[in-house]
């Protein structure tokens, strides 16, 4: 399929008085039409002006930026104003006229596209009706709550029918129920419409909801590209590491010798006894055998478990185990 | 004495109403052309920007009522009279011109960054950016700012009365300061807070209702 967008070593340098800063280094990369296209980064990684370079509202040092086919640094301002309808965005912090109401808010890019008023009011209701917000169409954007604001924003963005959605941070500062409501309208327009849509966040569940591909930036570069599935089981670099397990990968070997065997006998395996135990010691143990079976509705079976070398550890899991009475022995073997 | 202070006061509302009108219509463009060609505004033009910031600054740090007699040939040349309370208007407009320039330059700048750059996204040029959305949503700050231009005015314009502006301040200056009766000063005085107390308000009012963010 033919890309919508095209970077092509991208380079975005900003000169201050502490001299010059790389913010972007020479990124290429495409992203198709009718996917949603996750960029994920830590916070200064230059994944906000990544984004901007794609509308040109940060200019690139050098390389560029192909949008369906347009080389956009090429265009006149008002050729690029023009092109600007096709890739609406939405922010952080929804970026709403605070002066006007809910409708004419969705109205504004109309407006600018020269739509007549009445015509300009019926398509934003019809918007504000796939956004779920059609009630709300007197209030102004004080009186709505986050992510009330954040989906009339998506539905100004929608407003002259862009081919591509940039959702700048667009529930960073949303709560996690908002934001999975603001993640599955998002997914719906992409789906109902086949607008591309284009997320950057520093949060790696948002790109687990929604992506089909990811690119990491790590310091002003890409880190890593690929789709969401194959990044998660198996990141390669430095970066994509540190977002998939951000509390540090746990790959130390697990050593112990000694080996307990314990025995369920029904009783207890409506509680989940090693998770409990794991968490009540604080101590890992690794499962080395396991055998349920399902005998008259009765789970009874077995499994072997090794302690860790640590012997303060190995005593502590061994006490929980005799303590809620599960029949629990040391073996010498597997078996 | 009682007509005295009316004829004062009407003189005094005429002065100040009719001089912030006009500095409006000179200032408010003027504060729209500051903001909009700052380094950092929607058409950024920074030589246009220091020139026009140069001449405002030199004429608001020049005490008005300096300014008012070295623009007495000035004023004789527009309204024919360097007398009265219409001659008084020339120097307050030029005085106040460039105050109101600022202040409407500080509203612009208030407005939020974030609804420019929305804006730019959509593909608004720097024309409709600065009056579809920089001008409505300073609106509320705009308010409160003519407020506060007005109430300057209105203290210059009891200055012009030395110079023979006449006015509340004329009558003050004439009554309380050549004869001693500072009996009617002060009733001068009480009437020019009550006043500013009433522009405040109805500045005040106006923006809080005119504002859609409360």
């Amino acid at each position: 399929m033919e890309p919508i967008i095209t970077l092509k070593n991208l380079t975005k340098q900003f000169s201050g008085k502490s001299g010059t800063v790389t913010a972007l280094n020479s990124i290429s990369l495409e992203i198709e039409k009718g996917e949603i296209f996750g960029i994920i980064g830590m916070s200064g990684a230059g994944k906000s002006t990544l984004v901007r370079c794609m509308n040109l509202l940060e200019h690139p040092t050098s390389g560029s930026v192909i949008f369906d086919g347009v080389d956009l640094a090429s265009l006149k301002s008002s050729e690029l104003n023009q092109k600007r309808r096709d890739i609406a965005m939405i922010f952080q912090q929804f970026n709403l006229l605070m002066q006007r109401n809910v409708l004419k808010n969705v109205c504004f890019p109309l407006e600018l596209a020269g739509v007549p008023k009445k015509q300009a009011e019926s398509r934003a209701r019809e918007l504000l009706e796939l956004v779920d917000l059609a009630e709300k169409e007197k209030a102004y954007p004080s009186q709505l709550s986050g992510g009330q604001k954040q989906r009339v924003a998506i539905a100004r963005a929608l407003a002259s029918d862009p081919k591509v959605l940039l959702c700048d941070e667009a529930t960073s500062a949303l709560d996690p129920k908002t934001t999975r409501a603001v993640l599955a309208l998002l997914k719906e327009i992409n789906r109902k419409l086949g607008i591309t849509i284009i997320v950057i966040t520093h949060e790696m569940s948002v790109i687990q909801h929604i992506c089909h591909r990811v690119a990491i930036i790590d310091g002003g570069s890409i880190a890593e590209m690929g789709a969401v599935g194959e990044i998660f089981s198996n990141p390669q670099s430095g970066a994509a590491k540190r977002l998939v397990y951000p509390g540090g990968e746990r790959t130390e070997k697990f050593s112990g010798k000694r080996l307990v065997r314990i025995v369920f006998d029904g009783k207890s395996s409506f509680e989940p006894v090693i998770a409990n135990m794991i968490l009540a010691c604080q101590a890992p143990v690794n499962i080395m055998f396991a055998n349920t079976q399902d005998i008259e509705g009765i789970a009874v079976g077995q499994m072997v478990i090794q302690l860790p070398e640590d012997e303060n550890q190995a005593e502590r899991l061994m006490n929980y185990l005799r303590n809620h009475a599960v029949q629990a022995e040391e073996v010498e073997e597997i078996g | 004495m009682v007509e005295l202070i009316l004829a004062g006061l009407w003189e005094t509302l005429y002065m100040t109403l009719i001089s912030a009108g006009l500095s409006y219509v000179i200032g408010l463009p003027l504060g729209m052309i500051l903001a909009a060609t700052d380094r950092n505004g929607v058409c950024p033009l920074p030589v246009l920007n220091a020139v026009l910031g140069f001449i405002v600054n030199v004429l608001r740090s020049i005490p008005f009522l300096l300014l008012m007699i070295a623009l007495f040939g000035f004023t004789k040349f527009i309204v024919g009279t360097n007398i009265g309370s219409t001659a008084a208007i020339v120097p307050l407009v030029v005085s106040a011109a460039p105050f109101v320039a600022r202040m409407t330059e500080s509203s612009f700048k208030e407005v939020d960054p974030g609804v420019i750059e929305a804006a730019r996204s959509m593909g608004a040029p720097s024309r409709t950016i600065l009056f579809k959305v920089l001008l409505p949503e300073a609106k509320p700050s705009l308010i409160m700012g003519a407020a506060v231009s007005t109430i300057t005015i209105l203290g210059y314009s009891a200055m012009a009365g030395i110079c023979g502006g006449g006015g509340l301040g004329d009558i003050a200056i004439r009554y309380g300061y050549y004869r001693y009766d500072t009996g009617t000063m002060w009733i001068l005085i009480l009437i020019l807070v009550i006043l500013v107390q009433i522009l405040q308000e109805i500045g005040m009012k106006i923006a809080k209702i005119t504002d859609n963010r409360i």
